[in-house]
């Protein structure tokens, strides 16, 4: 960011400036969470992908068990 | 803080240091940490705030046991070290020394309408040369940057405290 562009910022109000960092804050956490989610479905993918796997090589593999590896 | 929360309940806060000085349960405070910072430069995050305190109590306990029952009371959460507030975290810091020095020169404000106290920007930056971790660092380039300092008084409080800035 451009020191002019931070300087303005800077000269701000104080209840202005904690608001903003109060947005940031709850930027973040939204990020995060998002974050979290894609990780959480890559996880699933990827047991559905082992799973379909299992049964596309057709080694008769029992359903319980693909339905335990994509419960993990 | 919640997702859902509104903002940083700083006057919720503040309102609360002022009634922990009426109660006579400290002596006075000042708003110190990253808050403190945001007052003379632009924002960032942080999530907590510093109310540094003179303590009543000069025991080693600086009267904490007596702030956290009375914040207790008014339904503020204990989480480790911070005390919770609608969620945001603070803490209650006690003053000694540089600090306790920051506090009483701390610069009066009002905030929402709250009167209160925050550190002067000499007192934040000696502070930070004190601790220099790398945040600490990055305080210091960005309020010599960004906020009108009193150079005296700067070099007077890092002579007396034998602190010095880092290298540009």
């Amino acid at each position: 960011m451009k020191s002019e562009m931070r300087r303005q910022l800077a000269a701000r109000s104080f209840e202005d400036k904690v608001c903003k960092v109060g947005k940031l804050i709850r930027l973040r956490q939204k990020i995060k969470t998002t974050h979290s989610n894609a990780s959480a479905d890559d996880i699933l993918l990827a047991r559905l992908d082992t799973a379909s796997a299992q049964r596309d090589a057709g080694k008769g593999v029992p359903i319980e068990r693909i339905r335990e590896n994509i419960r993990g | 803080m919640s997702e859902e929360s509104p903002g940083i309940p700083l006057a919720d806060v503040l309102r609360a240091a002022n009634e922990l000085v009426s109660a006579g349960l400290i002596e006075d405070y000042a708003l110190g940490g990253a808050l403190a910072a945001i007052y003379y430069v632009e924002p960032f995050t942080t999530y907590d705030a510093d109310i540094v305190f003179v303590a009543t109590d000069k025991t080693l306990s600086a009267g904490i046991p007596a702030i956290y029952s009375h914040l207790q009371s008014k339904g503020w959460r204990v989480e480790r070290e911070h005390l919770l507030i609608k969620d945001f975290p603070v803490q209650f810091l006690a003053a000694s020394g540089l600090t306790e020095e920051a506090v009483r020169n701390a610069k009066p404000i009002e905030y929402e309408g709250v009167p209160a106290k925050v550190f002067r920007p000499e007192y934040i930056i000696a502070i930070a040369a004190s601790v220099g971790r790398h945040k600490d660092l990055a305080r210091i380039a960005q309020l010599l940057e960004q906020a009108k300092i009193d150079q005296v008084l700067l070099e007077d409080i890092l002579r007396r405290y034998k602190l010095s800035l880092p290298k540009p």
